[in-house]
């Protein structure tokens, strides 16, 4: 456990540093905030309400002591409210983030269900020409952006072929199928960009793996091969495959950004999107806030998976 | 955690039978007796040959004979590529495809040529000190960039746009800031595999101070991989721009750029699908060239390829 320890003292700090770059990005617009925040409103020169504003975002009190109240409020899920709509911004995380989270799932699992098998068969044949095929296939993904993969999705799935709908969301009480087929596409979008980089790594530890001992003795014993992959060697190559799981969240959000505003979908991308457009400030500062913590928490839950799934984890030296 | 990933990375590659890995020896004997231009093979050469062709288009681009990027014709709509004066075709107002791809250019070279050398810089400086000092300079530097990585880039950058206001400075210093972690990771774990090595040694014994040791012994060594990095870095700042563009919350250029080309064309997408595949298939080449120099760099200068 020394070593959930340790991690959990690096994460901590970080938490605080994040958290606060996020809390001081209202405070780094330029000018005067409350001007931002009334931009286009013709009531801009009301000193009432300029004063409103500033005594809620507490602009009278010195900084740190606006950092602590700010961050007691965000324990308890209080993000202020909009500047442009005047609703809570904590619900309109809430009504957003099953969309996104949907999306985020369902295009994991796609994608490490394409990276698994090719990142197996790509490790048990490595260096013939089936993994020079997967890998050279991997390494022109890589090199297309997630907007692009979503478009030329579109125009194949959608207008050539007309299969899917190039864009929208039907919420569950539509019916499943309705539900999902909205999500088929921006699915394929994600979950492919992501295939590579599974892939690779999958490879180069199954390739290791299968240099151990046991997978000769499992061979000598006349065990199938298939059971030899996915019984013996698949899931000691799992784990750093688990790891980059946790450090490519970041990545995800990004594409799920530029995704769900492809698509239309209504997810915590298009929230931070429209926001942007609108001018609103608070919005796309709750947002920042919110996925920054998503990522250290995430990372936190695969460290701890992580060091559950292999004991030597908390024994070996130098890895943090 | 991310020092145990690249290790594992590192691993040499696998084992057939004996005579296989002879055979293998053998060819990679031969192999790093060839000079290093023959060894990078031909796709290395495809790659430099389209960047430095869209990099003299794009520094040339005044003076190329090709039309005004921005002069509309309506007589001239949604022209296909290979139509007469139109290479590449034109969009939706008529104007040509190939000028556009050509200006696009210069916004997404300016850039990839400048954010990545500035995060080469500050990751130099930080993982240099992280890897040579350890203890608690390791885990300062360790802190930032892991805040950094919370942040997801594409909303970072944008973020920062946004309350910092759109302008090409700003956006190169985001996009900078960025690729500090990537930068940083590749010198600290170079600094500690070259810090425990004779010539290291050999200095400090002769008196050496830390600052000489750290750049007259190590950053020689430790550049190199960075280098390296600093290309992929680039495919990232032309994802991220074009992305950005794309979505249209990035700073509107007085030139086109590459993502706005292709979100103007999508709106047409069913009536003239070149108008979207031209510049993505620009795109497509570009990034897939910079990674595929940046890959063949990696496996010259590998430390373990090289067998130090």
């Amino acid at each position: 456990m020394a070593y959930l320890r340790k991690r959990l003292l690096h994460l901590i700090p970080v938490f605080f540093l994040v958290t606060f770059a996020s809390f001081t990005l209202v405070n780094l617009l330029p000018g005067d905030v409350v001007d931002a925040i009334l931009a286009d409103d013709q009531a801009a020169n009301d000193p009432e309400l300029r004063r409103q504003i500033k005594a809620d975002l507490g602009l009278d009190k010195p900084l740190l002591v606006r950092y602590v109240v700010w961050l007691g409020d965000l324990s308890q899920g209080d993000l202020g409210r909009s500047y442009i709509t005047g609703k809570k911004i904590g619900d309109l995380l809430v009504q957003r983030i099953p969309v996104t989270l949907q999306l985020m799932v369902m295009s994991l699992v796609f994608a490490l269900l394409l990276a698994v098998p090719l990142g197996i068969l790509s490790g048990y044949r490595s260096n013939r020409a089936i993994d020079r095929w997967i890998s050279g296939g991997a390494f022109g993904i890589v090199a297309i952006p997630p907007f692009v993969t979503a478009i030329l999705f579109i125009w194949v799935f959608a207008v050539l072929l007309d299969l899917l709908p190039a864009a929208g969301h039907a919420p569950m009480f539509f019916g499943v199928w309705q539900n999902l087929k909205y999500f088929i596409l921006p699915m394929l979008a994600i979950g492919l960009s992501e295939v590579p980089i599974f892939l690779r790594v999958l490879r180069v530890d199954m390739i290791t793996t299968l240099q151990e001992d046991y997978i000769a003795l499992a061979r000598a014993k006349g065990l199938s091969t298939p059971y030899i992959l996915f019984r013996h060697a698949l899931r000691p190559s799992l784990f750093t495959l688990v790891t980059v799981l946790g450090l490519q969240v970041g990545r995800l959000i990004s594409g799920l950004v530029i995704v769900e505003n492809v698509f239309a979908l209504p997810g915590i991308g298009k929230l931070l999107i429209d926001a942007i457009d609108a001018r609103d400030v608070l919005v796309v500062q709750a947002i920042v806030t919110f996925s920054a913590i998503a990522y250290v928490v995430i990372n936190l839950t695969v460290d701890v998976l992580y060091a559950i799934l292999d004991p030597r984890v908390s024994q070996r030296p130098g890895m943090a | 955690m991310a020092r145990f990933v690249q290790n594992l990375l590192r691993r040499p590659g696998p084992s057939g039978s004996e005579s296989e890995r002879a055979a293998q020896d053998a060819r990679e004997t031969t192999r790093s007796h060839q000079p290093w231009w023959t060894r990078v093979g031909l796709p290395f050469w495809l790659s430099l040959g389209w960047l430095v062709l869209i990099g003299l288009s794009a520094i040339l681009a005044d003076i190329l004979p090709i039309d005004d990027p921005l002069s509309t014709n309506l007589d001239t709509l949604f022209m296909t590529p290979l139509s007469e004066g139109h290479l590449l075709g034109t969009d939706a107002v008529g104007r040509d495809m190939l000028s556009r791809a050509i200006h696009g250019a210069r916004i997404s070279l300016q850039l990839a040529f400048t954010a990545p050398f500035l995060s080469l810089l500050v990751g130099l400086v930080l993982g240099l000190s992280a890897g040579y000092f350890r203890g608690r300079v390791d885990t300062a530097v360790s802190i930032f960039t892991d805040s950094i990585l919370a942040f997801p880039n594409i909303v970072g950058v944008m973020v920062i746009l946004f309350f910092f206001g759109a302008s090409l400075p700003v956006m190169i210093l985001a996009l900078a800031f960025f690729g500090i972690p990537a930068e940083v990771r590749v010198a600290r774990a170079n600094t500690i595999l070259f810090s425990g090595r004779e010539f290291v040694m050999a200095a400090r014994a002769l008196g050496a101070s830390n600052l000489r040791i750290m750049v007259r012994e190590l950053l020689p060594n430790v550049i190199v991989p960075m280098l390296s990095l600093v290309l992929f870095g680039m495919s990232i700042v032309i994802i991220i721009e074009g992305s950005l563009a794309f979505l249209g919350v990035g700073f509107p250029p007085p030139t086109p750029s590459w993502g706005k080309m292709i979100a103007d064309g999508f709106e047409d997408i069913s009536r003239a699908p070149h108008v979207t595949l031209v510049p993505a298939a620009v795109m497509f080449l570009t990034i897939l060239s910079l990674n595929m120099i940046g890959d063949s760099l990696r496996a010259l200068t590998d430390v373990k390829a090289s067998s130090l």
